[in-house]
């Protein structure tokens, strides 16, 4: 009967201490995770202008929001650029993973400079790339002017078109070194006997690649991708430092276009931008679930 | 029997490698040697690479007047107080969630794997708000708290499933002992966990230290708290223009190439940190 006692005690005693060493965690998310997501439901359904109380009004802002075109726009362009990124990121960075994987010399040189801009702050090197890119003074323009292929500056960030090509180099600039060691790591995992006998079967390196690589990167394939499209869909510092959105919102994006209406200093309508932030999120979510049903249902029938 | 062919595939392969390092490395490149322009010679742009003439002026000016000192310690602060509080609370987090199974639990972690996917624009606000009732607003201390919940859903699901393969029979033999559940974390599944521990550590600093968004909208009131990412992006749309440029360029150098050193001389624990965090997917 003691024991029985003494282990109860026991017991308590353990869910304490584990309680315990869960709650700090548990505080931080609540206050700053789980409450601000409630939060901005709530005001989405509010007019809040930071000042005055919230008032209810209803579904008010979501009905403005359908009608708000300089909205879609910025949604149409972080789709855009999302999709360049998937492009131009997921195809280079596998191809890089498969280069620094084969037998080449340098091979760690090469790895550790291309995976060096991801130790790097995106806004930061925003503001490098906007000297770069900077029409009079910019080395860009100063090398292309001296190789002669211009005949004056090209106004980089003054043209949707171009200001996007800019936006779109910078983030795979500092996404592509990252998505290669995550591929990397995925090539090695595969077992080396399934090369060897491809190799006595006389595959040749396509082939090699094509039947044994890529389905067996599989699942791995599917995470990276999707780490691909949802860090598109978040994209703000880099629009935010090289173009501020311009010129006349035209390179706007969907973070950039809630941060403008949260915390612009003419007239903050922080309801509002609740609503656009919800809406934001089941775009998010929606494309996320989208892209891996369909992904899922592919990988599936290549496994059968 | 075909040792070291030079192939005409052997060469692209060379060629796209160091087409994509030239890329990778040139903006890097570009920003420290400019950095030691003169303002005139930069501002005259132009296709050199070196400075002309060699003039540290810039880091004068942008550590005396521009406040840079302020916003160096600040940066240090923060990413060093990051680092604490998220090893103190992630860790012992990830051992409850590792060693114990209780009903919550797979909840909890699917929860934690879901909140990486929200994006950071639609919280700010709110914790903008949350940090103004909890009367933290202008204080460091609302940006260092903040940056830690925001960087610990990933890094306690990472050391988690690091913990889960460490071999439980020393925790038995300890509670044998008659060690508690915190006494067996401390003596021996810590000292275990070292190499997560110091991946974690170089993640959360990483992060903190390269983190725009959430001190930019915290330290809007108050710019003495900003960090060097805020404070040198902040020149730019003070609208001093072309006259700040070389502040900037300085100010960037700074906040850069800390973090470019430190990766320069540990890039295998960084390039390892990513790969055991993908494992997990």
């Amino acid at each position: 009967m003691n024991k029985a006692v003494k282990g109860r005690r026991n017991k308590r005693a353990l869910h304490l201490q584990m309680f315990l060493m869960l709650l700090p965690m548990l505080i931080l998310f609540f206050l700053f995770c789980a409450y601000p997501l409630f939060y901005s439901i709530y005001l989405s359904f509010t007019k809040y202008n930071g000042f005055t109380d919230p008032v209810f009004n209803g579904v008010d802002n979501y009905l403005r929001l359908f009608r708000d075109e300089s909205w879609w726009n910025a949604v149409k362009n972080t789709f855009q650029l999302t999709l360049m990124a998937y492009v131009i990121q997921i195809p280079l960075s596998l191809l890089l993973a498969v280069l620094v994987n084969s037998k080449i010399k340098g091979q760690n040189f090469f790895r550790t400079i291309i995976f060096l801009p991801n130790v790097t702050s995106t806004a930061i090197i925003g503001i490098i790339f906007f000297f770069m890119f900077s029409s009079y003074n910019g080395i860009v323009n100063g090398i292309l002017m001296q190789l002669g292929l211009i005949g004056r500056p090209i106004e980089w960030l003054g043209h949707t078109f171009s200001a996007k090509v800019v936006i779109i180099l910078l983030n795979t600039w500092s996404q592509i070194g990252y998505l290669m060691i995550m591929f990397l790591a995925a090539i090695q995992k595969i077992p080396k006997e399934l090369y060897e006998s491809a190799t006595l079967d006389g595959a040749s390196k396509w082939q090699q690649f094509r039947s044994v690589t890529l389905p067996l990167l599989g699942e791995m394939f599917q995470v990276i991708s999707m780490m691909c499209i949802l860090n598109g869909f978040q994209l703000f510092d880099s629009v935010k430092v090289l173009t501020g959105g311009g010129p006349g919102n035209q390179t706007s994006v969907m973070a950039l276009y809630i941060y403008n209406y949260f915390f612009n200093s003419t007239g903050a309508q922080q309801g509002y931008a609740s609503a656009v932030s919800v809406c934001a999120t089941f775009i998010t979510a929606a494309v996320g679930a989208v892209y891996f049903l369909i992904t899922s249902k592919k990988f599936g029938q290549k496994g059968e | 029997m075909k040792k070291n062919r030079i192939t005409f595939g052997r060469i692209c392969i060379y060629v796209v490698l160091i087409l994509m390092t030239i890329y990778c490395a040139f903006p890097l490149i570009y920003a420290f040697f400019g950095s030691f322009k003169s303002s005139v010679e930069f501002l005259n742009g132009g296709a050199n690479i070196l400075p002309a003439e060699w003039d540290f002026s810039s880091y004068g000016k942008a550590w005396k007047e521009a406040n840079f000192a302020q916003y160096t310690i600040n940066s240090l602060i923060i990413s060093g107080m990051t680092v604490v509080l998220t090893l103190i609370v992630g860790s012992m987090a990830a051992y409850v969630l590792a060693r114990t199974s209780f009903r919550a639990k797979p909840a909890l972690l699917a929860v934690l794997g879901l909140v990486m996917f929200i994006p950071n624009v639609v919280l700010i606000f709110p914790i903008f708000h949350m940090c103004q009732t909890l009367h933290l607003m202008g204080n460091i201390w609302s940006i260092i708290i903040t940056q830690t919940a925001s960087g610990l859903p990933f890094l306690v699901i990472l050391m988690q499933s690091y913990m889960v393969s460490i071999s439980k029979e020393m925790d038995e033999a300890a509670e044998i002992d008659g060690c508690s559940f915190f006494k067996k974390f401390y003596l021996i599944i810590l000292p275990l966990s070292k190499p997560i521990l110091a991946t974690a550590a170089l993640f959360a600093f990483k992060n903190a230290w390269n983190s725009y968004l959430l001190p930019l909208a915290l330290s809007l009131s108050k710019p003495e708290i900003r960090p060097l990412t805020v404070g040198v992006i902040a020149l730019k749309d003070m609208g001093e223009g072309i006259s700040a440029w070389n502040i900037m360029i300085a100010g960037s150098v700074l906040a850069i190439f800390p973090m470019v050193v430190v990766y320069l001389f540990m890039n295998r624990f960084f390039i390892e940190g990513i790969t055991a965090g993908s494992v997990k997917g």
